[in-house]
């Protein structure tokens, strides 16, 4: 599999345009409404995200840290084929979600009625952190650095990290979408 | 005048300095400078255009990427011409192409609201249709040239036209354009050479 950090940019400034035509304008009763005991509200998806972004974000800065710049922009990588069977195995397709997943225990989200603000703010500052690494991954030789994934025995590289993070928020995009679908105003 | 910006954006708007005062004097307060290093973007896919550009310094190129993640140039902007993703800008919606900066620019931009205010002075009516006429005859001749050119054709007929400017670019960003490829390119140019 190879990805283009253009590209990736571009699937990620749409999750941008979803949160601000879809989710923004949610009332905070929507946000935290759960379709069914065993699902997530809209809230407590962005919150997962936060979660998985508050375990990458430090694995991130310290791999970008010290990057020298590159002479010449990188825009298309390789990536690694077991990776590559990871990335494809979170994915969606299309508006499915295909394998279900147990999420760990540490990425299980809480969110009280207090903190709905606090949650979508520290999204929106995420998505920001986010797309700029993938901006800064064209222009900084950072390939090869490695980025320790949740799961001890596996590391990712950069860019197969950055692939592996939009495509779980694009799965949970999805997710998000058809819990929104069923809101009482929107089913 | 001797306001360098406030002549180059005069001379694109085909602005009088003494019969158009009025909208010069829109123009100064309202256009925002802003500047890019090489290889920056200027407008991300997905996002959208906040600003109608007139370039003061610079190369920029508007490209996409196609499904198979290869960059497709559709335009390009360079000192003194227009630049910004137009449909984004126009329609508020997001744009399906990159605008990034070739060589370190400096581009004057208006925003929408600013740019439809501007639009109601009469002056600029009339530099609108000729202006979008001007885009529509140059889009239709390259058209043309893409579907009924061949490689060596198309070439001779970008160098016979092509802005200084645009020569010291990267060949893949001229290629593309000339929807041919890098190796193509750069045969035609040594043989012109």
């Amino acid at each position: 599999m190879k990805v283009n950090f253009l590209q990736l940019l571009q699937e990620s400034n749409q999750i941008d345009e979803c949160l601000e035509k879809e989710v923004m304008l949610l009332s905070d009763e929507d946000l935290r409404l759960r379709p069914d005991d065993k699902s997530w509200s809209v809230i407590e998806v962005i919150d997962h995200l936060n979660l998985t972004f508050d375990l990458y974000k430090p694995r991130l800065d310290q791999a970008f840290s010290g990057a020298e710049e590159r002479i010449e922009v990188r825009e298309e990588v390789s990536l690694r084929a077991t990776r590559s069977l990871m990335i494809q195995s979170v994915a969606p397709k299309g508006n499915k979600r295909p394998f279900k997943m147990k999420t760990f225990d540490f990425f299980n989200p809480e969110v009280s009625d207090a903190e709905v603000e606090k949650v979508l703010a520290q999204y929106k500052k995420y998505r920001v952190i986010f797309n700029q690494y993938l901006k800064d991954a064209r222009t900084r030789d950072v390939d090869l650095r490695v980025v320790p994934s949740a799961i001890k025995q596996i590391s990712f590289r950069v860019p197969e990290a950055l692939k592996f993070l939009l495509s779980h928020e694009q799965r949970h995009i999805v997710q998000l979408r058809e819990i929104i679908a069923v809101l009482p105003e929107h089913a | 005048m001797n306001d360098p910006k406030l002549e180059l954006v005069a001379r694109f708007f085909q602005l009088d300095p003494t019969e158009d005062k009025k909208v010069l004097a829109f123009l100064k307060d309202r256009l925002v400078t802003r500047t890019f290093a090489a290889r920056e973007l200027v407008t991300e896919a997905g996002r959208k255009e906040r600003y109608f550009y007139i370039v003061e310094e610079g190369v920029q190129a508007m490209y996409l990427i196609d499904g198979a993640g290869d960059k497709v140039v559709l335009a390009f902007s360079f000192s003194g011409s227009p630049s910004g993703i137009y449909d984004s800008f126009m329609y508020e919606t997001a744009s399906l192409s990159f605008l990034e900066a070739l060589k370190p620019s400096t581009l004057h931009g208006i925003t929408r609201s600013d740019f439809i205010e501007l639009m109601e002075y009469p002056v600029m009516l009339r530099w609108k249709a000729r202006f979008f006429e001007n885009i529509l005859l140059g889009r239709l001749s390259r058209e043309v040239e893409l579907l009924t050119l061949s490689a060596k054709e198309r070439y001779e007929a970008f160098v016979a036209r092509c802005p200084p400017p645009l020569l010291t670019i990267p060949q893949k960003y001229l290629a593309s354009y000339l929807n041919m490829t890098p190796e193509t390119f750069s045969r035609l140019r040594s043989l012109r050479d």
